[in-house]
């Protein structure tokens, strides 16, 4: 394993380097609390919503600092599928912009399934936006993932969010 | 007319970083084509191939959606000051998945129990599970999960099997001696079901190739038999936030539990620190009774299917320990540690380590052939000197139960565990040679012979494994 300091500092907080820059976002437990719920409050359907914040122009650190719940108007299988309603995102932009805020991504929740990006997340996913994924099992919110497409737009890129300010501090 | 455009936080990188782009244009048509021919980076986001708006695009003016018009974007005619506004679908969601008729037939006692049904069958087939490790465990685990159904099953091991391995490893029959572990295992779980995708990984897991492998999978099931590798697999499961299954054997008894740091500890919460290096031997060193892995790799597989069905109540926060002589389940519970060095709130470890320094083995294999720090005696050395006439005392510390297997003629039966009662036997003016299986308990042997004021002392080499396979070949190997 002689190779791991060299990874190391490669990655540098990166998980597998398909992004050319080092990423540390944050998430106020708050604000995590909030997508729980409402992750948790829309299960067995899939939940939705737009993530603000400020970005600093480079992807490479995002701080959420608020969201905003999204009806989720997928005309088909509402359990399985999301479709943020372009009404909803146009309020979203105009409520960042009023706020001096950004539209750092959006997230969704999988029911009774890994919080892992679909192949159909993939597709629909835009270079540039920070997506979060939290799995719901029977009801409960489990694991919480974060990803960005990578730079060609071909895969997902699990990159780390933390909370800026922990309980114990 | 100058209009302007506001650009979507994904497409400013497109627009030199611009929240708006101001435009010359009547139309928003004509709109679209001047930002795109100012920034032809963005056509390619926005466009398809005819030069038309990109069907998960849409565009506002003002509060109105002008794709949802149903007229064409010529026919948008635009006044002065107004302001456009691009908005790209969000969408996305999971796979549908659909089942053959075979597949519904093969699978039919799942789909009537009402806790699985049809939509359980296809959360299994949608998911990706990894097994690292094709052995003890990692035979009914995988066996189990192509059965059920389990859509994606990658398989991580680099061995190749061995005469040892089929007392308990169930994946691999007497013919498959000789092959790789990964070849066989493909070769028996697609023969079992056809309808999975098996996919093998042929490597030593790692620090450097962890996160990469894992990524592609949704739950991870543990049955490694070492201690770096159990680090190594947990950190990186934290890290990526999947689910562990773990499980380990040991002689009688077993372990079994979920970590998964979103909802429950990990385990670094229960073991912080591993054990010192050749406490805790291996199955190779202590042995195991060949149907315990089958029962421990079994309950993996259940908890695996529990996680993906979402159903009944995971092993998260529980530790179930099992011994087989007196047939019984403890469970204890497992907190989460608030000072956990990588799931807690404040983490240490922060990207994947040194496990083989962590876990101090490194170049101090308690099973290797050297005798670390004590003088050693290759076995062709020893047996030239002792046919030369040398007399040379052999002392033999394995227990009474290896020589019922097999013993180097000559030598002094002289278990470990008798060693401290025994010691008057012995004259520590005289010259030993001490041996066992491999090496590991003559060096314990030498260090306590050692402190008893015995200063002539001397390894051999490798033990009665080495003497088996270079000296007299007609000697059992264990």
């Amino acid at each position: 394993m002689s190779e791991m300091g060299e990874m190391g500092e490669a990655l540098d907080g990166n998980l597998d380097g398909a992004l050319p820059w080092p990423t540390m976002h944050r998430l106020p437990a708050e604000v995590e609390a909030q997508l729980r719920q409402h992750c948790e409050a829309q299960y067995p359907l899939e939940a939705c919503g737009a993530l603000f914040g400020q970005g600093d122009g480079t992807g490479a650190a995002w701080t959420v600092t608020g969201l905003r719940a999204a009806p989720n108007e997928h005309g088909g299988d509402h359990a399985r599928r999301y479709l943020v309603p372009p009404d909803f995102q146009l309020q979203a932009e105009r409520f960042a912009q009023a706020t001096d805020q950004e539209v750092l991504g959006y997230y969704h929740s999988h029911p009774d399934h890994p919080a892992q990006p679909s192949e159909y997340d993939r597709v629909h996913a835009w270079f540039g936006y920070l997506y979060l994924i939290c799995a719901v099992g029977q009801g409960r919110s489990a694991a919480l993932n974060a990803f960005t497409l990578d730079a060609q737009g071909g895969a997902f890129v699990a990159v780390q969010v933390r909370d800026p300010a922990p309980a114990t501090s | 007319m100058p209009v302007s455009i506001l650009i979507p936080t994904p497409l400013r990188r497109y627009v030199g970083g611009a929240k708006s782009v101001a435009v010359e244009a009547g139309t928003a048509q004509a709109a679209v084509a001047a930002l795109t021919g100012q920034h032809p980076e963005l056509a390619r986001q926005l466009l398809d191939d005819a030069g038309k708006l990109r069907s998960f695009v849409n565009l506002y003016l003002g509060d109105e959606n002008v794709r949802g018009l149903g007229a064409s974007l010529e026919a948008v005619a635009l006044k002065d000051g107004d302001v456009l506004t691009i908005v790209p679908a969000i969408a996305g969601g999971l796979e549908d998945v659909k089942l053959s008729r075979d597949e519904v037939l093969r699978y039919s006692r799942h789909l009537i129990m009402p806790e699985v049904t049809l939509e359980g069958q296809k959360k299994l087939k949608r998911a990706k599970v990894l097994c690292i490790g094709a052995g003890g465990l990692g035979s009914p685990l995988t066996l189990y999960l192509a059965a059920a159904g389990v859509g994606t099953l990658g398989v991580v091991d680099y061995d190749t099997v061995d005469l040892t391995n089929l007392q308990r490893q169930i994946l691999y029959s007497s013919a498959d001696v000789g092959r790789t572990k990964l070849e066989a295992a493909k070769e028996r779980l697609t023969q079992l079901n056809p309808e999975i995708e098996i996919r093998t990984h042929s490597m030593q897991l790692a620090s450097w190739n962890a996160l990469e492998l894992f990524q592609d999978y949704d739950i991870i099931a543990d049955g490694t038999d070492n201690f770096p590798t159990r680090y190594l697999v947990n950190d990186a499961c934290v890290l990526l936030g999947k689910p562990n299954v773990y499980a380990s054997i040991f002689r009688f008894e077993g372990q079994v539990s979920v970590f998964d740091a979103s909802r429950g500890p990990c385990y670094r919460c229960m073991f912080p620190e591993p054990p010192p290096a050749g406490l805790v031997p291996s199955c190779a060193e202590g042995g195991v009774l060949g149907v315990l892995p089958g029962i421990l790799g079994s309950l993996q597989a259940l908890e695996v299917l529990k996680l993906i069905l979402g159903i009944g109540d995971p092993l998260v926060g529980r530790l179930v320990l099992f011994d087989a002589l007196d047939f019984k389940f403890r469970e204890l519970a497992v907190r989460k540690d608030p000072h956990c060095a990588i799931c807690g709130p404040e983490p240490t470890v922060t990207e994947l380590v040194d496990y083989e320094a962590f876990c101090q083995i490194r170049g101090a294999e308690p099973d290797d052939n050297d005798g670390g720090g004590a003088p050693t005696i290759s076995v062709e050395e020893f047996h030239q000197r002792r046919q030369a006439g040398e007399p040379l005392a052999l002392l033999d510390v394995r227990e009474s139960y290896e020589a019922q297997i097999a013993v180097i003629p000559g030598a002094i039966r002289f278990p470990l565990s008798e060693l401290p009662g025994r010691l008057h036997e012995l004259d520590s003016a005289d010259t030993y040679t001490l041996h066992c299986h491999k090496a590991g308990r003559s060096q314990e042997a030498y260090r306590a012979l050692r402190k008893a004021g015995f200063g002539r002392l001397q390894i051999l080499a490798g033990g009665i494994d080495a003497w088996a396979e270079r000296i007299d070949r007609t000697l059992p190997r264990y």
